[in-house]
């Protein structure tokens, strides 16, 4: 009995790596994953030249140039994320291959965690490609490596938080449309107190609102390190948020997973 | 595809605008910016005690300002410190002298925004006795390359007149600047390997079918 109990446990436990693999070449050979980078790196280039073309900027403005380029590509990368994510399962319930996976022996926690584990390379492979951009800009202020530093971390954290949330609105999702324009919603709602950040915020609500966002707490976060001239561990308490986002969500796809289904729509 | 793009377009432009800082205004301590700029002491006085007595004078004719030192060197970025002392010579107490710290080029080709040197540019003096000095302690980041003269003003609320330090001569050299030039290469290479990259997984599909 204990031989096919072990075989099932290691098929399961291989089963993600399998279904990451199969979403990887998906990603990438098809060409998906290569256009979103192609249009990501024409932003970063118009964004680099426009800076690097501006010869009255001054020491600290060289920083902000560096952080504004470095929240770019942390904001860019956070998108694509939560674009791949949010297509993950309600784009193949859409396309009437889910039933087909569901059946596989691979749990559905299995699917989540390989599905999410391809829209975390949209991050990987993005936050490389802005590291030239940032070394380019950065590199007469002497801020290149704590940019590309701080900026791989906070951003590794909001893609977690962001892979979690788009894989959670497409598995209770009943179509693509509605998962893509909920999560895209969601994004911008995030996105929105990083404005009123900049603008300042009166009042223990608005400081509420902007303690509570993960983006506005990753990217002031990013801004205090090196425009500011903080210490990395100085401003730690504003990446609380952040965090908390990035451990919270992606369990509690996971946790929704178990109970992914083809939805009564598709069924009837 | 279409709708993903447009969504990246929209969320691109929010994302450029994450960058700009608040407005800050001008010359106040209670700015709030956030440069590397340590917090200032207050300042010490030195000379006879405070005077309890009332009245004081309120115009600055008879305080002078001088600075500690009249050169100094800074590394573009680096953050430098000098002390101006504010001396009171008449025979009565004055109150509500403000020092307010001012930065300028004698480049006419390079611009300086004094706030980006110091954050906290007028400090506020309780009431200074008669024949005695505060000193105040300024740190700067020199944060513009080339020759800049630093000096200090001290007035107050109801004076007629202003009493000026003498200029502290700052020489900043000048460090690697962006090549405009240099960012075409790169601005236009790396999007060029990512589409040479697609059309190859492009033509390689096209290929195994």
């Amino acid at each position: 009995m204990a031989e096919p109990r072990t075989s099932t446990e290691s098929r399961s436990s291989t089963a993600w790596l399998v279904i990451a693999e199969q979403e990887l070449r998906d990603l990438w050979l098809a060409g998906r994953g290569l256009l979103l980078m192609f249009a990501y790196s024409v932003l970063l280039s118009v964004t680099s030249y426009l800076v690097a073309t501006n010869q009255a900027l001054n020491f600290l403005e060289r920083r902000e140039s560096v952080t504004l380029t470095l929240q770019v590509a942390v904001a860019v990368s956070g998108l694509l994320v939560l674009l791949g994510s949010a297509d993950a399962v309600s784009g193949e319930r859409e396309r009437g291959t889910l039933e087909t996976l569901l059946l596989t022996p691979a749990s559905r926690q299995s699917l989540v965690v390989g599905k999410g584990t391809a829209a975390l390379s949209l991050w990987v492979v993005s936050i490389a490609l802005s590291v030239p951009y940032l070394w380019f800009i950065g590199r007469g202020v002497g801020v290149v490596a704590e940019a590309v530093v701080s900026g791989f971390i906070v951003s590794g954290l909001l893609a977690l938080f962001l892979s979690g949330l788009g894989l959670l609105i497409s598995t209770v999702s009943s179509t693509n449309r509605v998962s893509l324009s909920v999560s895209l919603f969601v994004l911008l709602a995030l996105y929105a107190p990083t404005q009123l950040a900049s603008i300042g915020v009166a009042g223990t609500a608005g400081d509420v609102l902007l303690r509570l966002d993960p983006f506005t707490g990753g990217l002031d976060y990013l801004n205090k390190l090196l425009v500011g001239g903080h210490s990395a561990g100085q401003d730690i308490g504003v990446l609380i948020p952040t965090l908390v986002a990035a451990a919270v969500f992606p369990v509690a796809a996971l946790a929704t997973a178990s109970r992914l289904t083809l939805l009564t729509r598709e069924r009837s | 595809m279409k709708g993903v793009l447009v969504a990246a377009t929209l969320l691109v432009t929010s994302a450029g605008l994450m960058g700009q800082s608040a407005p800050v205004p001008a010359g106040s301590t209670h700015a709030g910016t956030d440069h590397a700029v340590p917090a200032q002491s207050p300042p010490s006085y030195s000379g006879s005690a405070p005077a309890d007595v009332l009245p004081v004078a309120s115009a600055p004719a008879a305080v002078t300002v001088a600075l500690d030192r009249t050169v100094a060197d800074a590394t573009l970025g680096g953050t430098f410190s000098f002390d101006a002392t504010v001396r009171n010579e008449s025979a009565q107490p004055v109150s509500g002298l403000i020092a307010h710290l001012n930065v300028l080029s004698s480049d006419p080709s390079v611009y300086v925004d004094p706030e980006d040197w110091s954050s906290h540019r007028s400090q506020f003096l309780d009431v200074l006795p008669a024949h005695s000095s505060a000193t105040l302690r300024w740190p700067v980041q020199a944060v513009t390359a080339g020759p800049a003269i630093v000096y200090v003003a001290v007035t107050d609320p109801a004076a007629k007149t202003v009493a000026v330090s003498g200029p502290l001569q700052v020489t900043v050299p000048q460090r690697a600047t962006i090549n405009a030039g240099g960012i075409v290469p790169l601005a236009l290479g790396i999007p060029a390997v990512v589409l040479a990259l697609l059309v190859f997984t492009a033509l390689r599909r096209r290929h195994l079918r």
